[in-house]
């Protein structure tokens, strides 16, 4: 079978780790904190540049120009957010990092604070993740114990705070603006962009949104050689290892730190063990639900974020979902399109009526009411959502309904075609 | 209005934030969970003078987000995800195996007050699919019939 | 290029044309400025931008640094900026238009014919220009239900829209958080959420504001069609905020009263008393419709020649001295009136003595502008009276004393004093009492002679509020019959008793008062007929008095 290669989940595959601070300390655990506490925050941004990380969330933007955007002398605090409202459909990897190693994420945390300066970091993890919120506050807890946190860690006179603060239930708090606005006690309603988080965030003030898995990245960067490491993980621009949440019809699905340059059929038959049951392949959906549909003749491709954008879709948060030859895709668009109407956030018209009307759409293909005229309108709809709405969401409603009716129509007609 | 180790915990979020507001939702959750599972207008004016926003702020971000409940859920609260990798792995049988099991739709509560049923969305356990939170806990890898000892248990 | 002084206005380009903007202005703002019509729903210049209705999409074709934008943005929430080139009439743009359109209509229930916003929607005139005419959505349409929202007004859900003007309006202008949006998605709905009708003074700007017809005036419900209201700009008379109206009228009747903008004064705001005040604008039964007489004990209709003659004659039989002349008005009584009053007395008599009512009133402090436009001085020409040095009396001491002489003649204008039965009485002895006013009223009835005047929505004239603004009204509907403005009756009594005048019209007498009164000094007609302009030189007012307002 293939190997992992692991960073992330070091800890986490040793059947002996009991995630306890002692046991993270023992592994290696906060000698990078101690090393980056040392240095200037411009020089631990440099670094993280240096590495070419890219945001693991799904937009992929590298995370040092992020941090770089970071507006200074506003006399405002900085704040640092990470983003552990995983709910793309597909995703569930920082989960595994929050519950069976929360200390490496909360040192890439801490990490993090210093590098923009911030003494108050919040994690803002999804309201549903009961396991994942205890098994933080437990960590944090240790933290605070063991003087981590508090006024003066490792004597570096950087007092730092952390706070674990709960979602309630909605997908569009992982866009980064809804999320601020959530974290502020309101809806979570995107944001008009500009002014940026980087300038105004959290209560107005400058804010880096980043993803627990890419936080959790920062221990290794930050440690020794770690840049050229990291670096030498995947291609140019695509650097480190990243953790892919398989799920489907294979017979392992499961949560796999891999290299950014295994091809995609390795994943789903080598790691993935192959389709169950012993049928074929009929798709993949490459990167959580939002990214547009891969037919089985396509997965010939390394699974990075440039990769899969030169064939037209994208990597994303790296959930892979596969589907075998007795799949009904127009039920499954179905499914994706219901859970886009029913994440909306209402603001903006045309994913307030676009997610809706889209749904019912197929729903009137399932319903036998098919015709090559709804086809061509399902896809005009979908496609007048892309581009047009004030956040992401629309976009990733657009991305599966025009791929899903551009490669598999014969499947739409099975259900109107009489000839 | 809540208890007191409760009241501690909210006196605790409240200083870990710079503006009282920003601590709504958390505190929300705790109001929620004093209140048997669902938040009722007496307590989201209770959570509203606390946070020191209007009542209809609160009402506006209690509508918004789902897991805010504005009725009472069964004791035990059935949340079955039936989202993409879910139902490619079959979570929407699941569903529609306990919808029978129970003889209620999700959305609704059995009659005795004991289980209810929501559908979810995606509650992120999809390589571990299918997958239903109880309450608060996780179970994935869920069988029809292991849902059904589950609820057979639940019910002693 | 020049470099920035005070004169320079930078400049970018929309459609070839090059607009002016103020740096950190929005390409929206100024292009509406400018008069170039950028399609928008949720924009609104009072308010915070939140740029979700998406209908002023426009195609930034340079951003100022040689590249276009990637893809389309809305107009009110970009930053105009030097260089910037922005089209707003290609195909991209039409597209653009004609999508958000389609699926704002997906959900819109086609209530044209009932729905009182017809005529004047924002969504029914885009979707005659971008819409398609046809829909190609055959599901069901999501329905809410009607609901009473307020003491003004009333909501139909089905309707909305979603712009979020009302929520933002409760929020940002009246801080009292009544409406709020709640559920989710295509769930999203405006509301009061529980049954908690909204008790704030200012509903009716909600109806303003929103662009459809979910929000309406409960006054104005199915009355009229807004295309056959013809509309005149006037100023409010409630109180002595004197905010800026639109009077709409049809067929002489008048339907509502909208708020204009002024900046200076009122914004874009309107409060719902000064909207109700359109109800005394129709009054007609109490009106007085001709002038009338008493004749052996009873008041008779006479015409205007019998009224002026007999007035001429009893004076000329009583030659009263100055002390025996009095004039009492109120302050709603226009600056033209109010001169031409005091001018009368003295040209004719050689006498001082006009009174009005001055008590004390109270201004508004608020963190929310629209707080303040409400004041307790429901009178619209106060400021006006102190300007011209009429005699204020707050506790009616000096008009006693004044009345304590044996009075000949007494003219009264409007219905000044009424709460003060001695004077009443008092006046009534007097030999011959003169009243000027629109309605009747207790002086109506001891008068001698009754002169029928206008009521603001039928003659011109200008009032000076609470700011020492000068405004003026415009007439709006026809007067009865056998009325005559104010500042002509005065005028041509002045005549009958004596003295000519040359006027021919109010703007004349304003110009008048313009060049004898020194408060008034270097005020041009033209100009106040605009947005108004402030006295230079103010009167300083004891009687008022500032309060913070009551959250």
């Amino acid at each position: 079978m293939a190997e992992e290669t692991l960073v992330l989940f070091k800890n986490i595959r040793n059947p002996k780790y009991d995630k306890s601070l002692a046991a993270y300390k023992k592994s290696g655990g906060f000698k990078s904190l101690k090393k980056v506490f040392g240095m200037k925050p411009e020089e631990v941004v440099q670094e993280v540049k240096e590495s070419g990380i890219r945001g693991r969330g799904g937009a992929g933007f590298p995370t040092g120009l992020k941090w770089s955007f970071m507006a200074k002398g506003t006399g405002k605090p900085s704040y640092l957010v990470a983003n552990a409202d995983e709910s793309e459909p597909g995703t569930c990897k920082d989960r595994e990092l929050m519950l069976k190693d929360p200390h490496m994420f909360l040192e890439g945390l801490m990490i993090g604070c210093y590098a923009i300066g911030c003494h108050h970091g919040y994690v803002y993890v999804r309201g549903e993740y009961f396991p994942s919120i205890k098994s933080l506050n437990a960590a944090v807890d240790e933290l605070y114990a063991d003087g981590l946190l508090g006024s003066d860690p490792l004597g570096s006179g950087f007092n730092l705070d952390i706070t674990i603060h709960t979602g309630a239930g909605a997908y569009i708090c992982g866009e980064e603006s809804a999320l601020l606005d959530s974290l502020e006690g309101k809806r979570g309603h995107p944001r008009v962009k500009p002014p940026f988080p980087a300038v105004s965030g959290f209560n107005g003030c400058p804010t880096s949104v980043n993803n627990v898995e890419t936080l959790a990245c920062m221990p290794f960067i930050l440690g020794d050689n770690g840049v050229e490491a990291f670096k030498s993980f995947g291609p140019q621009n695509n650097s480190g290892t990243h953790l892919v949440s398989l799920s489907g019809h294979v017979n392992r699905p499961g949560v796999y730190e891999l290299r950014m340059d295994v091809n995609m059929n390795d994943i789903i038959y080598e790691f993935g063990g192959g389709i169950r049951n012993g049928k074929k392949l009929k798709g993949v959906i490459p990167g959580g639900s939002s990214s547009p549909v891969m037919t089985a003749d396509e997965v010939d491709v390394l699974y990075n974020f440039d990769d899969l954008a030169k064939k037209g879709t994208m990597m994303g948060s790296a959930a892979m979902m596969v589907f075998d030859e007795d799949t009904d895709v127009v039920k499954l668009l179905h499914r994706i399109t219901r859970f886009y109407a029913h994440e909306s956030c209402g603001q903006c018209t045309p994913c307030r009526e676009g997610t809706h009307w889209s749904r019912q759409i197929v729903r009137d293909f399932l319903n036998g009411n098919g015709s090559d005229e709804k086809l061509q309108r399902l896809n005009r709809v979908g496609g007048n959502m892309m581009g047009t709405t004030l956040c992401a969401l629309g976009d990733a409603a657009a991305m599966p309904i025009q791929s899903f009716v551009k490669k598999f129509p014969e499947e739409f007609r099975k259900y109107y075609a009489t000839v | 209005m809540f208890s007191k180790d409760i009241q501690t915990q909210v006196d605790k979020l409240l200083s870990r934030y710079p503006i009282r507001q920003n601590a709504l939702i958390p505190i929300l959750h705790l109001a929620q969970n004093e209140n048997e599972g669902w938040l009722s207008e007496v307590w989201m004016q209770h959570v509203a003078d606390i946070c020191e926003v209007p009542l209809t702020h609160v009402e506006g971000v209690v509508t918004f987000y789902t897991m805010f409940r504005l009725k009472p859920p069964g004791k035990y609260h059935l949340q079955v995800c039936t989202c993409v990798p879910c139902c490619l792995v079959g979570g929407t049988e699941l569903l529609e195996h306990t919808e029978k099991k129970l003889d209620i739709h999700a959305g609704h509560t059995t009659d005795d007050g004991v289980f209810s049923i929501e559908e979810m969305e995606c509650i992120g356990a999809c390589s571990f699919a299918p997958a239903v939170i109880v309450n608060e806990d996780y179970h994935e890898q869920v069988t029809p019939e292991e849902m059904d000892k589950m609820i057979d248990e639940l019910r002693q | 290029m020049p470099l920035f002084n005070e004169f320079y206005m930078p400049v970018f380009h929309i459609d070839g044309e090059p607009v002016e903007y103020e740096p950190g202005e929005k390409v929206l703002s100024a292009a509406l400025r400018c008069g170039k019509i950028i399609p928008h729903y949720c924009y609104h210049p009072g308010m915070s931008v939140v740029a979700t209705c998406r209908m002023c999409l426009v195609d930034v074709v340079d951003l100022g640094n040689g590249r276009p934008a990637p893809k389309l943005q809305t107009a009110c929430s970009m930053d105009a900026a030097e260089g910037m080139k922005v089209e707003t009439l290609n195909p991209k743009v039409e597209e653009g238009r004609k999508l958000v359109n389609e699926f704002l209509l997906v959900n819109h229930p086609l209530d044209c014919p009932i729905c009182d916003q017809s005529g004047e929607c924002t969504l029914q005139d885009y979707a005659f220009e971008y819409g398609s005419g046809k829909s190609e959505m055959d599901y069901s349409k999501r329905v809410n239900g009607w609901r009473d929202i307020g003491t003004f007004v009333s909501l139909e859900r089905n309707r909305c829209i979603q712009c979020s003007r009302c929520d933002r309006f409760t929020r940002e202008i009246t801080g009292t958080n009544e409406f709020g949006m709640f559920n989710r998605g295509h769930e999203l709905t405006v509301d009061t959420y529980a049954d908690r009708p909204m008790t704030n003074k200012f509903q009716g700007n909600m109806a303003d504001i929103c662009p459809v017809g979910a929000i309406t005036e409960k006054e104005f419900r199915f009355k009229r069609r807004a295309w056959k209201l013809k509309k005149n700009r006037s100023i409010c008379t409630g109180c002595s905020t004197g905010c800026n109206i639109t009077i709409e009228h049809d067929r002489n009747e008048i339907f509502r009263l909208k708020p204009h903008e002024n900046q200076n004064v009122n914004k874009w705001w309107l409060c719902d008393e000064g909207r109700l005040t359109y109800r005394m604008m129709n009054e007609r039964k109490t009106r007085i419709h001709q002038p009338l007489g008493h004749v052996d004990g009873k008041l008779e209709a006479i015409s205007w020649e019998e009224a002026y003659a007999a007035i001429a004659e009893r004076v000329g039989d009583m030659s009263p001295l100055p002390e025996e002349v009095l004039a009492l008005t109120d302050t709603h009584a226009s600056n033209e009136e109010l001169f031409l009053l005091q001018k009368l007395l003295k040209d004719i008599f050689s006498a001082d003595n006009t009174f009005c009512p001055l008590p004390k009133w109270e201004q508004c402090e608020s963190e929310f502008f629209i707080n303040t436009l409400i004041t307790t001085d429901k009178t619209p020409n106060r400021a006006g009276a102190l300007a011209l040095k009429i005699k204020g009396d707050a506790k009616s001491a000096k008009l006693k004393k004044a009345i304590e002489a044996e009075l000949k003649v007494v003219f009264v204008l409007g219905n000044p004093f009424e709460a003060e039965v001695e004077v009443l009485e008092k006046i009534k002895k007097a030999q011959l009492v003169v009243h000027l006013g629109t309605f009747h009223n207790s002086w109506s009835e001891i008068a001698d002679v009754v002169l029928p005047g206008q009521y603001y929505s039928e003659k011109e004239g200008t009032f000076t509020n609470k700011d020492q603004r000068v405004q003026a009204t415009e007439v709006a509907v026809q007067a009865l019959r056998r009325t005559r403005p104010e500042w002509r009756i005065l005028a041509d009594l002045s005549s009958a008793l004596g003295q000519e005048s040359s006027y021919g019209s109010s703007a004349d007498v304003f110009n008048a008062m313009t060049k004898q009164v020194k408060a008034f000094s270097g005020l041009s007609y033209a100009e106040i007929c605009g947005f108004g302009k402030e006295l230079t030189q103010k009167t300083k007012d004891s009687g008022m008095k500032v309060v913070k307002a009551q959250t």
